[in-house]
Parts: C-alpha cells; sequence; structure tokens
C-alpha cells in the first residue's frame, strides 16, 4: 500500500483534494528535509551563505504550514471523510506542525553556526556531526514511510530515537562536566543549545513515523 | 411484358447508382486514405488489399522503432524522467534510478514524483517549467541515500551520506507533462576543485622564492655600476610582476573558497569607497585628463570588506584609464532598488568612454589570465590578467553580481548589483563584530 494507491483510487472528490494537499504536504516535507541539511553544512561544513537561505526558505515552510492547515479544515468541513481518509487528513493536520517545528530547529540551527564561528571548533563537534546526521536520516525515513504508508516504521524510527537521545545524554554530559574553561562559556552554551535542538528534531521525526502507524493501523502507539 | 421491362430497368438503374456509390468510396479510401492513386488495369478491392498490407508493414516498422527508442532511451548515460500533469512520474530511464536513487519504481503503477524523489529544488524546477513553458536547467546538490532509506540505519554505524551534483534541463511537453534530463557533474566537479588546488599550491610553492628573489635583486642593486643598475631595475619590475600574479592568484582562491575568513565585514559607505579608490588613481588620471563623472544622491551604506571593495574600484577605474582616450569620462552611478519581496539591492553602473570591450571576448573577461584582442591588452602598463577576476570574485564573495557589457552609445560598461541587507541585520552584524574586536 502506498500514498498514491490510497489516493487515486477511485478519484473522488475527497480523493483528489486528498490527493492535492498530499503533494503539498510532501513538498513541505522535502523543503524541511532540505533545511535540515543545509544547518548541517552550516554548523560542520562552515557554509555559512546557506543561512540566509535557511531563513528565507523557512518563510516558505510557514506558508505550507499555513496552507496545508487551511485545506485539511476545509476537507473536513465540507466533505466530511471516513475511515482512512479521516485519519490520513487529520494525521496530515498534526504533521505539518511537526515539520515546522524541524524547520524551526533549522533556523535556529543556522543561527548557532554563524555565532559559533567566533570560536574555534569544540572536540566534540564529530560528535554532534553524528547525531544531526542520525536525525536527518530519521527524518528522510518517516518522509518514505508515509510515502510508502509503512505502519511498522513508527517502531524502527523509535529504535534509532534511542541512539539519538544516548547520544544526547553523553554530549550534554560532555559539555556539562567540563572544568577549566579559558574564555567566555557561549560556544559550550551554543554546543548545549545546538543538541537540544537536534535532539528535539529526532523527537518529531518519530512523532511523523507514528502518525503515519496511525493513517495506516488506527492506532496512536 | 412493359411492366417487366421498366422493373428490370428500374432495377438496373438502382443497381448501377449502388456500383457507382461503392466505386466512389473505394476510390476515396484508395485515395484520401492510403494515399495510393488508383490504377484503372486493376480492380480496386485487390489495389486495397495491398495498401492495407503496406500500412500494416508500415506500422511494424513504427511499432519497432519505438521500441528501438525506448531500448535507446533506457541505456542513455543521461537521467530521463518524465513527469504528468498531475505531477506522478510515469516514464524513467536506468540512468535516472540510478542518480536519484529510485529503487521503488513500478512501471505498472505510477506514483507521484515527490514520493519517489524528495527533491524541492528538483519539484520547484517541474513546476517552474510547467508554468512557463520554457526550458529551464538546475543545478543542485543530491543526496542518493537519503532519498530512499528503507532498512538499515538502525545500527550506530550512520552510512556515509555524500552529496551528487547533478544537472537537470527540463524540457515543456504537450498536455503539463515535463521531461527531465539529469546529468551528473560530481567528476567534473572534482576535477575543477583538483585544478584549482593545483594552481594554488603552484602559486604557493612560487610564493617563497619570489620573496626572496626579490629582496636579493634589491641589495644586488647596490653593488652594481651603472649599467648594471639598470638591467637590474627591469629584473627587479619582472619579478615584481610576478610575485603580484602570484599574491593576486591566491587572493582570488581564497575568496572563492573561504569567503567568511577572508572578508572583513563591516558597514561601509559606497561614496567613500568609490572617492578613495578615485583619489588613489588621480595621478595616472590626470596624465591622462581623464575626469570621473559620479554624483551621489544619497548615502548607501552597505555590508562589506571596505579594503576589498576599493580594490574593486581601483581596478575597475584602472582599466578605464587604460582604455580612455586622453581627454575622456568615467560615468559613475549608484542607485537603491527594492524588489516585491522587500529585498533591497544597490545597483552601481560603471561606464567609460573607451573602446569598449571585443563583443568576442565579452564572455570572458572575468576569466583568469584571459587577455582578449591587442587592443584591450598591455600596451604601456602591465596588467596581471587577474584584475577583473579579482572583481569578479569580491563581489561574488558579498553575494553580488558583475556583468560587462558594451554600453549602448559608447565604451565599457559594467554593472554590480549588490544586496542591500536590512537595517536590523546590520546591527546584528556590528554587534557580532564589536564583539569580535572585544575578543581579540
Amino acid at each position: 500500500m502506498t500514498l498514491s494507491h490510497q489516493l487515486i483510487g477511485d478519484g473522488n472528490r475527497i480523493q483528489k483534494n486528498t490527493c492535492e494537499v498530499a503533494q503539498d504536504v510532501l513538498r513541505m516535507g522535502a523543503l524541511v528535509e532540505e533545511l535540515f541539511r543545509y544547518s548541517h553544512q552550516a554548523l560542520f561544513r562552515g557554509e555559512l551563505d546557506r543561512v540566509s537561505l535557511i531563513v528565507q526558505q523557512d518563510k516558505e515552510v510557514d506558508r505550507y504550514y499555513r496552507q496545508i492547515e487551511m485545506r485539511c479544515a476545509t476537507i473536513l468541513t465540507l466533505q466530511a471523510p471516513v475511515a482512512q481518509e479521516l485519519r490520513i487528513i487529520s494525521a496530515f493536520m498534526q504533521l505539518v506542525r511537526d515539520l515546522e517545528r524541524i524547520g524551526d530547529y533549522a533556523k535556529d540551527l543556522g543561527n548557532i553556526a554563524i555565532r559559533l564561528t567566533l570560536y574555534p571548533p569544540h572536540p566534540c563537534m564529530p560528535k554532534l556531526a553524528m547525531m544531526s546526521q542520525k536525525a536527518q536520516i530519521m527524518l528522510a525515513k518517516a518522509m518514505v514511510a508515509l510515502s510508502e504508508l509503512d505502519g511498522e516504521a513508527g517502531k524502527k524510527i523509535k529504535l534509532l530515537d534511542d541512539s539519538v537521545d544516548s547520544a544526547y545524554d553523553e554530549l550534554y554530559r560532555t559539555l556539562a562536566h567540563q572544568r577549566d574553561i579559558k574564555g567566555v562559556v557561549e560556544p559550550i552554551i551554543l554546543l548545549a543549545l545546538a543538541t537540544r535542538h537536534l535532539e528535539r528534531m529526532a523527537d518529531h521525526a518519530t512523532n511523523i513515523a507514528q502518525r503515519v502507524s496511525y493513517i495506516v493501523t488506527g492506532n496512536r502507539d | 411484358m412493359i411492366y417487366f421491362l421498366l422493373g428490370l430497368a428500374m432495377g438496373l438503374i438502382f443497381h448501377l447508382h449502388r456500383w457507382r456509390r461503392l466505386d466512389q468510396q473505394l476510390d476515396d479510401i484508395l485515395y484520401n486514405t492510403l494515399g495510393i492513386s488508383p490504377l484503372t488495369s486493376l480492380s480496386k478491392i485487390p489495389q486495397i488489399k495491398r495498401g492495407i498490407n503496406s500500412l500494416q508493414n508500415e506500422l511494424n516498422h513504427a511499432k519497432l522503432q519505438i521500441l528501438t527508442y525506448h531500448e535507446l532511451i533506457d541505456n542513455l548515460p543521461l537521467g530521463y524522467l518524465r513527469i504528468d500533469a498531475n505531477n506522478r512520474l510515469i516514464d524513467c530511464n536506468k540512468q535516472a534510478r540510478i542518480l536519484l536513487n529510485i529503487n521503488r519504481w513500478n512501471p505498472d503503477f505510477f506514483r507521484l514524483f515527490l514520493e519517489l524523489v524528495r527533491s524541492y529544488e528538483l519539484d520547484q524546477l517541474i513546476q517552474q517549467t510547467r508554468l512557463s513553458q520554457e526550458k529551464l536547467t538546475l543545478e543542485w546538490q543530491f543526496f542518493p541515500e537519503l532519498n530512499s532509506v528503507l532498512d538499515g540505519g538502525e545500527t550506530e554505524e550512520s552510512p556515509d551520506v555524500s552529496p551528487l551534483f547533478l544537472k537537470a534541463y527540463s524540457f515543456p511537453l504537450e498536455g503539463g507533462e515535463v521531461a527531465l534530463f539529469i546529468e551528473n557533474q560530481t567528476q567534473l566537479r572534482e576535477l575543477l576543485k583538483r585544478k584549482e588546488e593545483f594552481y594554488s599550491d603552484l602559486s604557493h610553492e612560487l610564493r617563497t622564492p619570489l620573496t626572496s628573489m626579490l629582496l636579493l635583486s634589491e641589495t644586488l642593486l647596490s653593488h652594481t655600476d651603472e649599467k648594471g643598475k639598470f638591467w637590474l631595475k627591469q629584473l627587479n619590475r619582472e619579478i615584481n610582476r610576478l610575485a603580484d600574479l602570484v599574491k593576486n592568484w591566491l587572493e582570488i582562491y581564497q575568496l572563492e573558497n573561504n569567503p567568511y575568513e577572508v572578508l572583513k565585514v563591516e558597514i561601509v559607505e559606497l561614496q567613500e569607497i568609490i572617492k578613495s579608490s578615485w583619489h588613489s588613481l588621480e595621478i595616472l588620471a590626470q596624465e591622462k585628463q581623464i575626469t570621473l563623472d559620479y554624483l551621489p544622491e544619497e548615502d548607501i551604506y552597505l555590508e562589506g570588506d571596505s579594503h576589498r571593495l576599493t580594490q574593486v574600484f581601483i581596478n575597475l577605474f584602472d582599466n578605464s584609464i587604460k582604455h580612455c582616450q586622453p581627454g575622456g569620462k568615467i560615468r559613475v552611478e549608484a542607485r537603491v532598488k527594492i524588489h516585491q519581496e522587500g529585498n533591497k539591492q544597490v545597483e552601481i553602473d560603471i561606464i567609460d568612454t573607451g573602446s569598449g570591450f571585443n563583443p568576442e571576448d565579452l564572455p570572458h573577461v572575468f576569466e583568469r589570465l584571459y587577455r582578449g584582442e591587442k587592443s584591450r591588452g598591455r600596451k604601456d602598463r602591465g596588467g596581471s590578467g587577474l584584475g577583473l577576476s579579482i572583481v569578479k570574485q569580491i563581489i561574488v564573495a558579498h553575494g553580488g553580481k558583475i556583468t560587462a557589457q558594451n554600453h549602448p552609445e559608447k565604451g565599457a560598461w559594467i554593472q554590480i548589483i549588490m544586496p542591500l541587507k536590512q537595517a536590523k541585520k546590520q546591527n546584528n552584524s556590528k554587534n557580532c563584530q564589536d564583539e569580535n574586536d572585544k575578543l581579540q
């Protein structure tokens, strides 16, 4: 079962409208993934020109968010979908919120990247890069799960989320227990914020995958 | 009897009429449908049979041809995709599946393009092509590993995610369909990068011996007689030029690769920069009685590196002075433009009364070491051939654009477009700068 199978079906009006919304959701997902990648490049490869792009694209993400929410509400009230279609629409409405949050965090990461350039690179950067990579893979998996309508993905991504969480704990410990800091503490605060953001992004990716499971099975777990 | 004959005649007439009509219809089929002019010697039915046979042959041939084309497209070294009006992927070849990592392609069931290829940029290209009905191109980075992660990756090892540099050519088709061709430019990028690195390494290696040579020749100057001094001075000049070349080359490389480390960004005022640049060239200009025509209307504040922006104008003015006839004029115009989205840009035009660029050279003037025709080359004073490419790199590093044209009236016309940031941002960067200063 894939999203297209579900949406094209016998081609009635609800399905046609849902299909259009689904396209926008996928588009927004692709854009958010891109923002995440840009923030990664800004943070770990010093490509700071990405940051202005992120800020610009984030506005686009917000626009998609509002538009999708509006259209979902219109479909819900005017066409009264039932069963799986209802689940798709309600999952979309929540899922775009998660995507929008990830976009916001990507923007914050970009700003952190700019401020971090003033300081020498911290030894825990490679770990942070690994964490960011993992969170990106989680988001990619969640998006694949959405287009495949893979009900099992939620559990798989939860496993990945556990590894991101443990990376977060580890990084937090290294950062918090540092002694004899020379100069200002700003870089450490920034890094702690960045790890926190990445952890939140991974959480939102997990949420997306779980909403996909909800579309397929109808259970919230 | 009479009635019988009458009936027979009626029947005959009727039959003849039918027969004529049939004949006309057969003629029509032969002539208009099959495209054969009917022969009188042969009966028409066999002729039609023959026509149908030849049509069938043609059809088979065409089918075979289509099969061959499909085969060819499938084996094309370029990626090929076709998207229908509902944004569904309806065709793609092997290379496209490899490049974009589409492993869920099923030719019997079409799916939304975005389900199979999650690339915002490529989707935007498709939408724009459909809207504008024009051929467009796009160069972008694509992460094939991320495009379809189904299983794996749950382990501790995260896969190596490296981008491909792809270029897409879009092509609008009938009925809202869009075709895409995708080319892999990763190797090309790699080669270009290696070439750049080679030159920069070479320049680096050359710099130290050149500096010592310069020092040595200067020391030697005080130990030689008058005749030797003449030659030594010439030597000195040439070494200087070479050293300049190497220095400029390294500078371009730096600007291209780490603009953020090289540029010292602050708030600068355009008018001051233009005036101070002109000031440092005034002696040269006075020799040729060339004047600057610049009437600033308002103060324009930019975010930029004042030293490097001054260099931009020095290089441009120097070029113009070189190519202007004595008594010429250099006109500079700067104005702020506000776009619909609220983005502000400053547009700077620099127009001289010289001979202008050679039209054949125009596409190349910003290339490194490019020297055009003799007329625009170096006759009296030396030029490294890097002046304009430094200008371009500085402008690009500032996020701007530069174009060279010939002015419709006379002379060369250089246009620079630079982004103007909002006031709020200026404050931010000022704060950053302040903090930076404090730290140092």
